[in-house]
């Protein structure tokens, strides 16, 4: 069953057009890769899903679950089971490990007007025991401030906020290695598989194409705003697509 | 007099006035740190506070346009108690209104746009008041349990209606301090202040939490126009004479830094009382000079939050 449906997405920031029809489905279970280099447009799809401004998404549809998204606010576009790992991590420095994972749990109905609740056909909401054990490090650092944890450290922290929010059903991952080391980059991709295992659907954005087909169902490449390659990881590892990625 | 004496009469006088300021400080640092938005109409918030205050409590006579058309004196005189509880909450809710109709339109705008804006609907505030309630200065009538001298032994006399405003003060500190510190709307508002849109990547519809700060922080400029109104008298001009000091404070304590806020209006209740005593025409203009030494040393504040600007 189709989870996420892009269908002919324009996406603008202000007068410059960014995304210029992109097109993609992602069924329920899959872990697919949107490739590209820098500036093709990913972080933009990312966003317009998310429903965060800017970009405007002016023409195309975005559906989720059967539901069309295209212009809800953010917050609905959470409840409804798409949790975001944002590029760049953006954990809150001030806050504690503790009070960053607890970020997660306290949207209500109260502050809310809940469109629908996802169904929770993906994954059952983590809990923070699984959590921990999943990444160790951050339970030995529960109470420390975020802004003081490595890099590879509030990756982790930055993936684990977003899994513990209620009902995911749908995890988007933008350049979760970015800017990391190498050993750090291997038990972050570990952490991605292990999620995967457990049945969650994942859109996983990178510029790091080998890691990325490791983990990927299928893949697609994004250029200039545009899809230009959609297939299976051995497609994609077949195809000369030096073109459009960094290899 | 003895030396001791006059010296913690010296402190509870320089504790007041920074317990004044910092109720009104709060409200404007929060907001301009989590909101990002620079709000001198909050200063309308402590004049309406001290009106309100004598309208709840007493039965004034006003000028104005309410002795003309014979309503003078005006009022509930329901006592000074009843004032202190009822004027937070009426402030609260008029916070509210502030926050959906002239701040929500505002949040989006530059800087200089939201000060200008503000600071006239603050000037509107005040000539209305003038209009409305006549241009003389009004007291609070303050009971037998909120006015003379406490006798402290060793020490001597001080005044117990300075001492009351210092441990309120501190209570509503209190209260903000815990409310950020250990409920979800609090959590959410820490959050919301580094990054909102982070909360809303997390489900949270971040101006539900937003309001309700808005609001508590207008709660505590009415509860000041109150304390602030009984020790310095009421006029339509508290407001204005107020909310600049406030401003300072809240630059030189760092923006949207509730410690920094405090440290700051302490510095500058000091200040303020200390030249009182020997230069009273430039107490004001002390804390101005104040502002520009600890400037100068720390430029982004005391407690520096590091955002606003950016």
């Amino acid at each position: 069953m189709t989870l996420l449906e892009l269908d002919d997405v324009h996406a603008y920031y202000g007068a410059s057009h960014i995304l210029r029809g992109v097109s993609m489905a992602i069924d329920e279970g899959e872990v697919i890769s949107l490739l590209g280099r820098n500036g093709a447009g990913k972080t933009t799809t990312v966003r317009s899903i998310a429903g965060t401004e800017p970009p405007e998404v002016r023409s195309g549809t975005i559906h989720f679950d059967g539901d069309d998204i295209t212009d809800w606010p953010t917050d609905d576009v959470t409840q409804a089971g798409v949790g975001v790992v944002p590029e760049g991590r953006r954990l809150f420095t001030d806050l504690t490990v503790e009070e960053n994972l607890k970020m997660s749990k306290i949207a209500s109905a109260q502050w809310n007007t809940i469109r629908r609740r996802a169904t929770g056909s993906g994954s059952p909401t983590m809990g923070i025991d699984e959590l921990y054990e999943l990444f160790p490090r951050l339970e030995e650092r529960r109470s420390q401030k975020s802004g003081t944890l490595s890099g590879g450290e509030q990756q982790m922290l930055s993936i684990a906020r977003t899994l513990r929010l209620p009902d995911l059903d749908l995890l988007l991952l933008d350049e979760p290695t970015e800017g990391l080391a190498p050993q750090i980059i291997q038990s972050v991709s570990e952490s991605i598989r292990e999620i995967s295992d457990q049945g969650l659907t994942v859109l996983l954005i990178e510029q790091n194409v080998r890691e990325a087909l490791k983990l990927a169902d299928r893949g697609y490449v994004l250029d200039q705003g545009e899809m230009v390659y959609e297939g299976t990881v051995e497609e994609l590892e077949n195809e000369d697509l030096d073109e459009y990625l960094v290899v | 007099m003895s030396l001791v004496e006059s010296s913690v009469q010296f402190l509870f006088v320089a504790l007041s006035v920074a317990s004044v300021y910092l109720l009104v400080a709060l409200g404007l640092s929060i907001v301009f740190g989590s909101l990002q938005f620079v709000n001198m109409a909050h200063g309308a918030l402590y004049l309406i506070g001290a009106y309100v205050g004598l309208i709840v409590g007493f039965q004034v006579g006003f000028g104005g346009l309410i002795d003309r058309y014979g309503l003078a004196p005006l009022g509930l005189d329901l006592g000074f108690l009843a004032a202190l509880v009822v004027t937070p909450i009426v402030v609260f809710v008029g916070g509210i209104a502030m926050e959906r109709f002239l701040a929500k339109p505002l949040y989006d705008r530059p800087l200089l746009d939201q000060l200008l804006v503000t600071f006239g609907i603050l000037l509107i505030f005040q000539e209305g008041f003038n209009l409305v309630f006549g241009r003389t200065g009004f007291n609070y009538a303050r009971p037998d349990w909120a006015s003379g001298p406490i006798l402290i032994p060793a020490v001597g006399s001080v005044s117990r209606w300075r001492i009351y405003v210092v441990v309120l003060a501190l209570v509503f500190l209190a209260i903000l301090f815990a409310f950020y510190k250990y409920t979800d709307y609090g959590l959410a508002v820490r959050a919301g202040t580094e990054d909102t849109e982070m909360t809303e990547l997390l489900g949270i519809r971040i101006g539900r939490p937003f309001l309700l700060i808005f609001a508590i922080g207008a709660a505590y400029a009415g509860l000041a126009g109150i304390l602030g109104g009984s020790l310095f008298g009421v006029n339509a001009g508290m407001g204005f004479s107020n909310i600049i000091p406030a401003l300072v404070i809240v630059i030189m304590g760092g923006v949207g830094s509730i410690k920094g806020t405090t440290v700051g209006a302490l510095l500058a209740g000091f200040v303020f009382a200390a030249v009182t005593q020997v230069w009273p025409s430039m107490a004001t203009a002390s804390i101005y000079a104040l502002a520009i030494v600890v400037l100068t040393i720390r430029p982004s504040g005391i407690y520096p939050t590091g955002r606003v600007g950016q």
